[in-house]
């Protein structure tokens, strides 16, 4: 199933369908979808502005009403009728439905802006449109999107996204939440979800229940919270993002008219799939919007404060926060925009993108909360200053939506799938003579020998885009390590076969590869777009893609080496160790 | 009735201004730049005669460059109904502004014209009395309250000794002081909105105006950096300081 694109006609379409990351792992850099680096559209440059300025015109006075709710682990009902009043809740629908209808770079953008001020805020307005709407705008009929979209679009009614069980996190496909077909045609739903957010302050919940019907497992519903049987429990007491509602939500006997399911029946777990993976440009913006904030905060600190008779941005190990601070917000910022881009312009194959700017985005705000806060030092850890609260607010980032490990595991596991078809296909070709084709060594040397010849080896120029010099030893990295990793990828699949599912060490360390190559790509091919424009910071920018392509080759060159040289039997046995222990097992007494 | 209002772009009043090494000017690029803030509440006070039906149209105006259009969506997206963007490169002195103004006043025949009582770039505060004084007709200036009836424009102007509260025949001009209003925020889907609200380009060499600058600028200076204090022990110590630098 593909999933639709929900962006407006003008998006100029992407010259390859393929995916740019899963092609990294066939050794090719996909150049046509990354140069050059897009273009924000026409319609979103004349509004985001507006939108921005009315965005803090909004929050900046708020400041400390803000800090209250986090305090108080609620936002009041006045304060959600202000963020509808304000069109928080239209973003994303179309106009036709009385909404936005903003792209997602301009979503994305929209999100950072109110994340610089308030984590809470974006969580509320995120999780409507991201996950609790996102399915009827992709998946939605005509009438179910006539009947619900203007009242979600002027937040007269607040949307959820209703998946995660107690029993079922990261393995969502094994809810129990269950729904049961009627003689007339109805479904009865039942069971429990937990953590919802927006669960105490939501209208409409999208609901994924087991469905076990002939068509498949898991079914995916629009049900209104004001529907008999339908509760929620109290907020929970969170460590961050508390004002945002996080609540249990109930379904006791529901019934569900027909008309209300979303998308195909039994095909519920994909829908589920593909509104995270068109959600996560939305999180992603969101870092970079708390990143932004860090930033400035942290470079008012350090020409603020003195000691040792001197202020205390200039020394050496304040800058260095300072500098790969910028160096990770415009790193994220650079995939997130991409990653956008790839969606408005009706990409279908971009869910490994989106999965890499999570993961690369949530980390680095996470790097920035530490690091800001380490500069403000004794200031940073008390209350009164708003570091303890952003380093709180942003903790979330690598847990839900995926936790950061299950993404990783997706990014590899997908690339590694690409590079297994691709034997298969070689297979096809040389007939049926290899049984294993993934075990067959004779034709898969010759195979690899013949990627590698395409490959063209090292430091030899692969992207034919023009770059100046500065940015073409850049690019010579990425060329270099695109090559590793597809080598990597071979030999994993030629050393483990299927087996090599089970290497989380091994796939860890390739999504890693995978990450840096395809953000440091994003962070080159935006500093060369500047360039060319002459932007006023694009020398700055030039240096972001040299210390960025530095640092990537450091972390990749360990990486490929970790893959063949590791301690990963030994760690696996020693925390076979502790947990038989249950915990740890040495004192000095 | 139809109301204008002058709306113009300034470096925002949040930025701090950087003159340029060869005092020349204020650094603009990269700057961010915004309504002046009296403008701002002199589209305010007109959109709220609107709501109280007092005036049916509200219509600001901008004079400036091709890229102005983007400060004069925001002039829409407060909520006027139109805009008109009078194109020229270069910034205007306060006459050439209110000759501006005059002719889009023949043109547009409106029952008032509110101005800012000055822009705080260039603190002329020049233009809404040089236009009444053209036009020929009353001008209110400095206003901190208005009211609108019978013909007549009722304008309270916070003066030194206190409240004056002066009437004058519409159609006049009014310039705004810091406590008409407060001015609202843009919401969201006024911004959407202000995409399919017209504005009307008007190239200044068409209007017949001769801009010429009565002022020349020499010279742009930053203000003196503040020089450190420095502590005194007790009161006599104080008084002998300031006699010593020749104040007391
Ligand atoms: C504040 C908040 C808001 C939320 N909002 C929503 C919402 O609106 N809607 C919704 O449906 N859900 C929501 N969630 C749930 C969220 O998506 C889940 O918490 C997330 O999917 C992780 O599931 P879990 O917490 O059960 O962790 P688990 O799945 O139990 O994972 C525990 C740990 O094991 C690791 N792990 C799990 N499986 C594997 C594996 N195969 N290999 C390696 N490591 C593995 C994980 O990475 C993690 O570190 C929210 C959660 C929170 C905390
Ligand atoms: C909870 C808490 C309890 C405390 N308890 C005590 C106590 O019981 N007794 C007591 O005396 N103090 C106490 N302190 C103070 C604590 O020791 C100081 O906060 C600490 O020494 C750091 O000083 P600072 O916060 O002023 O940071 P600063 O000294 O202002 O440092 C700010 C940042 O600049 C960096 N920096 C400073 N100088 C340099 C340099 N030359 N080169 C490079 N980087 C530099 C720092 O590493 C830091 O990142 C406490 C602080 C806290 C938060």
């Amino acid at each position: 199933m593909n999933t639709p694109s929900p962006a407006g006609p003008e998006q100029p379409a992407l010259r390859s369908d393929d995916s740019v990351a899963k092609q990294l792992f066939l050794g090719n850099i996909l150049e046509e979808n990354l140069f050059p680096y897009p273009e924000i559209r026409a319609r979103d440059r004349e509004m985001l502005g507006a939108m921005t300025d009315a965005i803090d015109q909004f929050l900046a006075g708020k400041g400390a009403e803000l800090k209250q709710y986090d305090r108080d682990a609620e936002q009041p009902a006045e304060f959600i009728q202000a963020l509808r009043e304000m069109g928080l809740f239209g973003l994303i629908i179309p106009e036709a439905f009385g909404g936005m209808e903003l792209s997602n770079g301009a979503y994305a953008r929209v999100l950072g802006q109110t994340s610089s001020h308030d984590s809470s805020v974006s969580l509320t307005i995120g999780a409507h449109s991201s996950i609790g709407m996102k399915g009827l705008l992709l998946f939605g009929t005509d009438a179910q999107k006539q009947r619900y979209l203007p009242r979600l679009a002027t937040g007269e009614m607040i949307a959820a996204f209703c998946l995660t069980e107690s029993g079922a996190g990261s393995d969502a496909a094994s809810i129990r939440t269950k729904a049961t077909r009627n003689g007339d045609g109805s479904w009865t739903l039942s069971g429990e979800k937990i953590w919802i957010t927006n669960g105490g302050i939501a209208d409409f919940y999208t609901v994924f229940a087991r469905t076990d019907t002939p068509e498949g497992k898991i079914t995916a519903f629009l049900v209104e919270a004001k529907w008999p049987g339908v509760s929620h429990g109290p907020h929970e007491d969170k460590m961050g993002i508390r004002a945002s509602s996080t609540t249990t939500v109930a379904f006791a006997d529901v019934r569900v008219p027909a008309e209300n399911v979303l998308g195909p029946v039994g095909k519920g777990f994909k829908v589920a799939m593909s509104i995270l993976n068109s959600g996560r440009t939305g999180l992603g913006g969101g870092a970079v919007g708390g990143m932004r904030t860090l930033i400035r905060l942290a470079c008012a600190q350090a020409k603020e404060r003195k000691q040792f008779g001197q202020s205390i941005a200039e020394f050496g190990l304040v800058r260095e926060k300072i500098a790969q601070m910028a160096v990770d917000c415009y790193a994220a910022e650079s995939a997130v925009w991409m990653v956008a881009h790839l969606i408005d312009s009706g990409g279908s194959d971009y869910s490994v993108e989106a999965a890499m700017s999570k993961v690369f985005a949530s980390e680095a705000v996470q790097r920035a909360s530490y690091e800001a806060l380490q500069i403000a030092a004794g200031n940073g850890f008390m209350r009164e200053f708003p570091y303890e609260q952003i380093t709180r607010d942003t903790r979330i980032l690598s847990i839900f939506e995926g936790t950061n490990e299950i993404l990783r595991l997706y990014i590899a596991l997908s690339g590694l799938k690409g590079v297994g078809a691709g034997l298969s296909e070689l297979k096809a070709a040389v007939g049926d003579i290899f049984n294993d084709p993934i075990k067959g060594f004779g034709v898969l040397g010759s195979y690899t020998g013949r990627r590698m010849r395409e490959a063209t080896g090292y430091g030899i120029d692969r992207i034919a885009h023009e770059l100046s010099p500065r940015l073409r030893k850049v690019a010579a990295t990425y060329e270099k390590y695109t090559v590793e990793l597809s080598k990597s990828s071979d030999a994993l699949l030629r050393r483990y076969g299927k087996k090599a599912a089970d290497q989380q060490h091994a796939q860890k360390r390739l999504a890693d590869i995978a990450i840096d190559l395809f953000v440091g790509l994003c962070v080159l091919s935006r500093a060369d777009s500047l360039a060319r424009q002459s932007h006023p910071a694009a020398d700055e920018a030039a240096s972001i893609a040299e210390i960025f392509a530095k640092q990537a080759r450091r972390r990749m060159a360990r990486n490929v080496r970790g893959l063949e040289r590791n301690e990963d039997e030994a760690i696996e046995q020693l925390a076979g160790a502790v947990l038989a222990h249950d915990g740890y097992m040495w004192d000095v007494i | 009735m139809k109301i204008l209002v002058g709306y113009k772009r300034v470096v925002d009043y949040n930025v701090r201004i950087q003159v340029k090494p060869d005092g020349t000017g204020v650094v603009t690029d990269g700057v961010k730049l915004s309504a002046n803030p009296f403008d701002d509440i002199a589209l305010e006070e007109a959109l709220r005669l609107r709501e109280k039906g007092v005036a049916e149209e509200v219509v600001v105006v901008g004079i400036g460059p091709a890229d102005l259009t983007a400060h004069l969506r925001n002039g829409l997206a407060m909520g006027a109904n139109r805009a008109i963007h009078v194109v020229a490169a270069d910034a205007v002195q306060p006459l050439t502004a209110a000759r501006v103004f005059l002719k889009l006043v023949e043109k547009e025949q409106p029952g008032l014209v509110i101005l800012g009582k000055q822009a705080i770039d260039d603190d002329a505060n020049q233009t809404g009395q040089m236009l009444a004084a053209l036009w020929d007709r009353p001008q209110a200036t400095f206003a901190s309250k208005v009211d609108i009836a019978g013909g007549k424009a009722t304008v309270t102007r916070e003066v030194d000794a206190g409240l004056e509260v002066i009437e004058a025949e519409l159609p006049a001009v009014i310039t705004t002081d810091l406590r008409l209003n407060e001015p609202r925020f843009i919401k969201l889907p006024d911004i959407m909105k202000a995409k399919s609200k017209p504005i009307d380009t008007i190239e200044f060499g068409s209007l017949g105006v001769e801009a010429h600058d009565h002022l020349k600028t020499t010279h742009y200076a930053a203000p003196a950096k503040r020089s450190k204090g420095v502590m005194v022990k007790d009161a006599a110590e104080l008084v002998a300081a300031l006699k010593q630098k020749g104040l007391l």
